[in-house]
């Protein structure tokens, strides 16, 4: 198959320290230019999945091919990590220097990139992320939602197939987290980056091509996400939320509404509801 | 113990560039026993303002009294003020430090001086409270889960026996299920006596869990009163980057067709029952 980009097979890991499996024979294709979503409980594997997706980690048993490439030495690693990029939850420990086009040229200076091309990178880069007019602004003095859109740019201008952001909308408001998403989406579809959304937000997976639920270092659920939530039940058994809209329907079918399965937004309740009425 | 802002005005780096006005001219009040939320987005002062609630930060322009007790007064023992309210900063478990759980929640009332078995007393009390149990008190708080670390902390806090306890986004970066619990544990320690001050950007979890909400935009109070008053500015609300339950959205939107539902309703269990009334009726009007 072609068009996968990151393949999974078989694939475990434990810590050094853990008793069992942080990630235990988990199978999981991504497809070139999808969207997928991650979600899952603290601890459930989610993260050590994310290391493992750009070579941050090796599987201890099983293998992971990203790109083509199936690392096994330190040369492939480094391969994977150009073609797949990652944001981190906090962005204070992703941001290394004290000027913000500093930071976005740090990859490519690390690489040996000449000059003038790291210059063109980095401006195309924060113009991407809309942040050219912080260029040489402090990242001291930016919101949080600011310096993640730094981070993507800094990933960004080392030119990856994909990107993972692991619950990089964590710590920002609700201004932050929209701006980090949307700039998620937009990367996707007008770049046709490869995203893999890990996230705790539902109101974020739901926006998703499909939705992997983890737990216990393995896919419980994988699917559409109109598929995954309509099993209410078992995502809350999973330490997950379902759209609230999803809550509000499985109330209002049990008082004898009768709407269709699946609503999750506002809009689609809205229409059926009007319908009905 | 109240605590009664008036017309408090806080300015970061004065006379520099970068010269900020995080609050303006606030004014507000917390009765005894409350469930007060703090909403805002980022910037809007929020984490300033309750700096002022327990001595952090002594007002200068405005005066901030807790408990009849003028905070900006010289003569004010700011360390009993800290004794009665409780500070619990974002991320608090990035704060622990002791060898075990115990020690680390021992702390603060090893430094007021208490004895042995008061000090013991209140590990035992706070421990429960925030249903940490008994089996980890001897543990190394840095094994625990990040959900058990946040505990541990709040604990510490609660063992200084506040009678005011401020929370800033106790629920930041749990998952759904951990969030769920940790505000449970609030409302619970709400209900021990303790008022409660929570930061928040969740309109969802202020709205299910507090009595009353004070929204800050641009350091200023932008609305204030219990979540269904402040629910009925959705739009308003949207232009200063918050967002009212999907629950309020979908009962406006329900309205402006035509749906009998009444302004202050988002709560889904009140929106769901008024729907069913609204259909219904239409059944019968058929």
């Amino acid at each position: 198959m072609n068009d996968v980009i990151i393949d999974a097979r078989d694939v475990c890991y434990r810590y050094e320290s853990g008793l069992s499996d942080a990630v235990s024979h988990l199978s999981l294709k991504v497809y070139r230019g999808e969207f997928v979503a991650i979600l899952g409980r603290n601890g459930c594997g989610k993260s050590t999945l994310a290391k493992l997706m750009n070579a941050l980690l090796l599987p201890t048993s099983g293998k992971i091919t990203v790109d083509g490439i199936t690392p096994a030495n330190e040369d492939e690693c480094y391969q994977v990590r150009r073609s797949c990029g990652m944001v981190f939850q906090n962005p204070d420990n992703q941001i290394v220097t004290t000027i913000v086009e500093e930071d976005c040229a740090f990859g490519l200076e690390n690489l040996g990139v000449e000059p003038t091309l790291i210059r063109q990178r980095v401006d195309e880069a924060l113009a991407a992320v809309g942040m050219a007019q912080h260029a040489h602004s402090s990242p001291a003095m930016l919101s949080g939602g600011q310096k993640q859109r730094v981070a993507v740019a800094g990933v960004l201008a080392m030119r990856p197939k994909i990107i993972v952001f692991d619950e990089s909308t964590a710590m920002l408001d609700p201004i932050g987290r929209r701006d980090v998403f949307q700039l998620a989406r937009k990367l996707n579809r007008e770049e046709g980056i490869t995203i893999v959304w890990i996230t705790h937000f539902m109101e974020e997976a739901v926006q998703a091509d499909r939705v992997v639920v983890m737990d216990r270092g393995r896919i419980a659920l994988e699917d559409t996400p109109r598929q995954v939530f309509s099993q209410m039940d078992k995502v809350l058994a999973l330490g997950l939320d379902v759209p609230e809209m999803m809550k509000l329907s499985a109330r209002l079918v049990a008082a004898g509404v009768k709407l269709p399965q699946g609503i999750m937004t506002v809009d689609e309740m809205a229409v059926e509801l009007c319908r009905l009425k | 113990m109240p605590i009664e802002i008036k017309h408090l005005t806080h300015v970061y780096m004065p006379g520099s560039p970068f010269e900020a006005r995080a609050l303006n001219d606030i004014c507000l009040d917390i009765r005894d026993g409350e469930f007060i939320g703090i909403i805002g987005h980022t910037g809007s002062g929020k984490s300033t303002l309750i700096s002022y609630f327990n001595g952090l930060e002594r007002a200068k322009p405005g005066t901030v009294f807790v408990g009849g007790v003028d905070l900006g007064s010289k003569d004010t023992d700011l360390i009993a003020v800290r004794r009665t309210v409780g500070l619990v900063f974002q991320y608090p478990e990035y704060q622990l430090f002791e060898e075990t759980v115990e020690k680390d929640i021992a702390f603060g009332p090893t430094n007021l001086g208490l004895p042995p078995e008061e000090i013991e007393r209140r590990v035992v009390h706070a421990m429960q409270l925030v249903g940490l149990d008994p089996s980890r008190a001897k543990k190394s708080p840095f094994d625990l889960s990040g959900g058990q670390k946040r505990r541990v902390a709040i604990a510490g806090v609660l063992a200084m026996d506040p009678q005011i306890l401020v929370l800033d986004e106790p629920a930041a970066g749990l998952d759904p299920a951990g969030r769920h619990e940790m505000l449970e544990l609030i409302r619970d320690i709400h209900e021990s006596g303790v008022t409660i001050v929570m930061v928040s950007h969740s309109m969802d979890d202020v709205g299910k869990y507090c009595d009353r909400l004070f929204v800050l935009s641009h350091g200023e109070v932008a609305y204030q009163g219990a979540p269904a008053e402040v629910f009925v500015h959705g739009e308003a609300l949207n232009a200063i980057g918050l967002d009212v339950p999907e629950c309020a959205k979908l009962a406006k939107r329900l309205r402006d067709a035509g749906f009998d539902i009444p302004m202050d309703a988002y709560r889904l269990e009140d929106v769901a029952g008024y729907i069913i009334d609204n259909i219904g009726k239409g059944r019968r009007g058929a």
